[in-house]
């Protein structure tokens, strides 16, 4: 009996001094990051383009190194190498994924000497500790096509994108008015874009949503369903086709990279949706095709990559030259591309 | 017997009050606690904001005083030279504070740095002047010189012939620097957001991702957000661009619990300091005062608890004791008259037929004298072990008096206690005094039957007593049952 009690008795105690301790700690939340997962493709290893007797030593890392778009930047790069005395050493990645090869192939143009690296970072935090590193190093560090988030690099070429997100948010406003939309009648413009982990991308939204404000008719609205389509074209013309299907009031697509703009442009031909305006970024062949068409109305906003290259080796030669750069951004400006645009240049 | 069973029972049930009294106080003090923590996260939260709104108000205002002050100086100044004007603002400028200096000529002209005037020119901020009559602010934007995100202030030059506007601009990373505090590093966000576009700028990041000072879209983020019902997107939206000045609502963002506080900037028209905190950093700051307030409220609950049981088990232990020495006969050890009456009255209340016997050692006083009391006494105990011995274990035995015993077997026939009688005058017959002489001993006994020769104690008592009397008055040394003859 006594030890019965007894047992009772510590029981109480226990679940007495259990039970609000764990109630109170019960809902303490597992912490983790939630980092995505990085492409492993194998980076493009640096070759010696020009000079490969000079002293001066410039590395030039890109990402998307086999894409379109680089091509172009690499054009610049090749013209700018026949006018500097320097060995320049192309590399890069194969997407924009491949964090970790990035990184490698800074590390390996530190340890072989390099005076100055151009860098298209894949990564706005990632490739920070390495920029630190070369800085440390009097490495000198000249970004193209988008920016790091801190000040170890000494200057920057890159288009500035609210700018430009502005030019376009001004032409979707005057090309739905060309396409007879009533001020006073309500509209929506729906908004496609790669991902919302670029700082371009989301620079592009931010400076067309400023000028949308700022000028678009009060009736006229941006349709708040958002699609990310991670660089898939597929995935960015069901998003279209979804939204278009979804949203009927949709007179206006904006696509904020080229994935977004193919996918655009498209659904609209597929869908035969003549009514519908695109504003996009970029010029793949779809694009084009799409904004020389008669029947639709587009226009696509072209960076100067070129200029990124070029400039951006002239810089870095400058720099190793002791000459410092007073300014850290360049806007190396867009060119609104429409379908004169395309017939005065000649492109069939 | 009716009054001890009552008193425990009202002893259990206020045992069982205080308990649940203690878990219900202890239960309550934590939400209680819960709901102050939560209350005063709100209150840090919303000063926080409050702060950050002050600092932006107050960095702008002092920007507007620091310009006007200038435009009085050059107002004052004799020579009107444009350059020398210049030159004389930017000798004058603060610079750990202040960024760019600069004015717009009526004709257009902006003088600055080249940098300055190159983004005023790229922003349209010189034609924005030109047209404006009042002070006026820009929007933040980088600056093409160092990649820093700036705001500039355009002031009115009164009664000037060739001057418009005054223009000084403020890096965004000097508020920052004003709202950076250690115990908030990591765990807090704020935002300077434009209430018409949904643009904002994020000024500390509690995220390590994304960094002071770049664009972001409140559109955009929200596939992040799951507001908590009765409010909206929407909702919030529309109350900041309809002018409210401050408001503080719960979402879940990237599955987190947040809690999210903004106010508008008054020197800023459309703008809204916005500060964000996860709940679960409210919870490293105030939750663990409230959790541990819990654990050491409940662990003194509990030591009180503890201390007055073991008082309760302490009492209990004494009281059974105690009651073992008030119902002994400190002699024999066999029970008393008033515990033996208790127990026998106990027994019968159960109405089950039993012998009650009375017995007396025969000529006590005579061996008292002649062998001294110590063998008198030795004597008594010697009676008292022999009825253990030989009466049924579950017999109530008990001295009566002096050398009178009495003795209760349950359940028994008159032929089993003749058995045990003669048994019991057997054993005593020879006795051994200390002194190791062996001098014979006898008892006289009378018993009587429950319930057919008394009904109760008393009776009971009364009868044996009767009999026993016939007997010492028949030659003692003998047993007998009320109407049996003597054996």
């Amino acid at each position: 009996m006594k030890c019965r009690k007894t047992k009772i008795y510590i029981l109480c105690m226990v679940l007495l001094f259990s039970f609000l301790p764990s109630g109170c700690l019960g809902s303490s939340a597992t912490e983790g990051d939630a980092d995505g997962t990085q492409g492993e493709s194998a980076p493009v290893e640096y070759r010696c383009i020009s000079n490969p007797e000079s002293e001066k030593k410039i590395y030039v890392i890109l990402k998307n190194y086999h894409g379109d778009y680089r091509k172009i930047v690499i054009e610049g790069v090749e013209k700018a190498a026949k006018e500097v005395d320097a060995a320049i050493y192309l590399g890069g990645i194969d997407n924009e994924t491949d964090i970790s090869g990035q990184i490698r192939l800074m590390n390996e143009a530190i340890e072989q000497g390099a005076d100055g690296i151009l860098l298209a970072p894949a990564n706005s935090n990632s490739l920070v500790e390495s920029c630190a590193k070369a800085k440390k190093k009097n490495v000198s560090v000249v970004l193209i096509d988008s920016s790091i988030n801190s000040t170890e690099f000494d200057a920057c070429y890159m288009t500035d994108n609210i700018d430009a997100g502005k030019m376009a948010a001004k032409e979707m406003i005057k090309l739905l008015q060309d396409a007879g939309n009533s001020p006073t009648r309500p509209l929506e413009v729906g908004i496609l874009l790669s991902s919302d982990t670029s700082q371009a991308m989301v620079n592009r939204v931010s400076g067309f949503l400023e000028a949308w404000t700022q000028y678009a008719p009060s009736q006229w609205d941006i349709a708040k369903d958002i699609f990310f389509n991670g660089g898939d074209v597929k995935k960015a013309q069901t998003d279209a086709s979804a939204l278009l299907e979804k949203n009927k009031n949709i007179k206006g697509l904006y696509g904020c990279n080229n994935t977004s703009t193919i996918g655009i442009a498209k659904t609209l031909v597929k869908e035969k949706r003549t009514d519908i305006v695109m504003v996009g970024f970029d010029m793949a062949k779809e694009t084009q095709q799409f904004i020389q068409d008669a029947d639709y109305q587009g226009v696509s906003l072209l960076q100067k990559q070129d200029q990124m290259g070029y400039l951006g080796i002239h810089s870095l030669a400058s720099l190793i030259n002791g000459e410092k750069s007073e300014q850290k951004f360049f806007d190396t400006g867009v060119i609104m591309v429409n379908s004169y645009y395309l017939m005065e240049k000649g492109v069939s | 017997m009716k009054n001890q069973k009552k008193s425990r029972k009202k002893r259990g049930i206020l045992l069982a009050l205080y308990l649940t009294v203690c878990l219900v106080i202890i239960v309550s003090a934590y939400f209680r606690l819960s709901k102050i923590a939560q209350n005063f996260n709100t209150q840090h939260l919303e000063l926080i904001t409050g702060l950050y709104a002050e600092k932006m108000n107050e960095a702008m205002g002092y920007l507007q005083d620091f310009v006007e002050e200038d435009v009085k100086m050059i107002q004052a100044m004799e020579d009107k030279d444009p350059d020398k004007i210049q030159k004389s603002l930017e000798k004058n400028l603060n610079q750990t504070m202040f960024y760019n200096i600069g004015f717009i000529m009526k004709n257009g002209e902006v003088y600055g740095s080249k940098y300055a005037v190159s983004d005023i020119k790229k922003k349209s901020l010189d034609n924005l002047a030109l047209t404006a009559r009042t002070t006026f602010n820009s929007d933040p934007y980088q600056s093409s010189e160092t990649g820093n995100m700036i705001i500039t202030v355009f002031v009115p030059v009164a009664d000037f012939s060739q001057i418009h506007m005054l223009y000084v601009s403020v890096m965004i990373e000097q508020l920052r620097q004003l709202g950076v505090y250690e115990l908030l590093q990591g765990k807090i966000s704020v935002h300077l957001l434009k209430a018409d576009s949904e643009n904002f700028i994020t000024c500390i990041s509690s995220d390590n991702s994304s960094t002071a000072g770049d664009w972001n879209n409140l559109l955009l983020q929200q596939k992040y957000f799951e507001y908590n019902e009765g409010y909206s997107y929407k909702q919030w939206v529309s109350d900041m661009r309809s002018g409210k000045k401050e408001g503080r609502f719960a979402a879940k963002i990237r599955g987190e619990d947040s809690t999210i506080s903004y106010r508008s900037i008054s020197s800023m028209p459309g703008w809204y300091v916005v500060v964000e905190l996860a709940n679960k950093n409210i919870s490293n700051i105030t939750q663990h005062f409230s959790v541990w307030g819990g654990i050491y409220g409940s662990i003194l609950v509990g030591f009180t608890i503890l201390y007055m049981l073991t008082i309760l088990i302490w009492e209990r232990r004494d009281k059974k004791r105690y009651i073992g020495l008030s119902s002994t006969d400190a002699l024999t050890g066999i029970l008393n008259r008033r515990a033996f009456r208790v127990a026998v009255e106990h027994e019968l209340r159960k109405k089950e037929s039993g012998i009650f016997l009375f017995i007396d050692v025969d000529n006590f006083k005579s061996y008292n004298d002649t062998y001294g009391h110590s063998n008198g006494d030795l004597c008594l105990k010697c009676f008292a072990q022999t009825m253990q011995e030989c009466f049924p274990k579950d017999s109530v035995l008990g001295r009566y008096g002096g050398d009178e015993f009495v003795a209760y077997l349950k359940n028994v026939k008159p032929e089993t206690v003749y058995a045990c009688m003669e048994s019991f005058q057997k054993k005593i017959s020879h006795f051994t005094l200390s002194t190791g002489e062996v001098i014979e001993l006898s008892a006289s006994a009378g018993g009587v039957i429950f319930p057919e020769q008394g009904e109760d104690f008393v009776s009971l008592c009364k009868n044996a007593d009767a009999v026993l009397y016939d007997i010492k008055q028949n030659g003692k040394a003998a047993f007998k049952m009320k109407s049996d003859k003597i054996r």
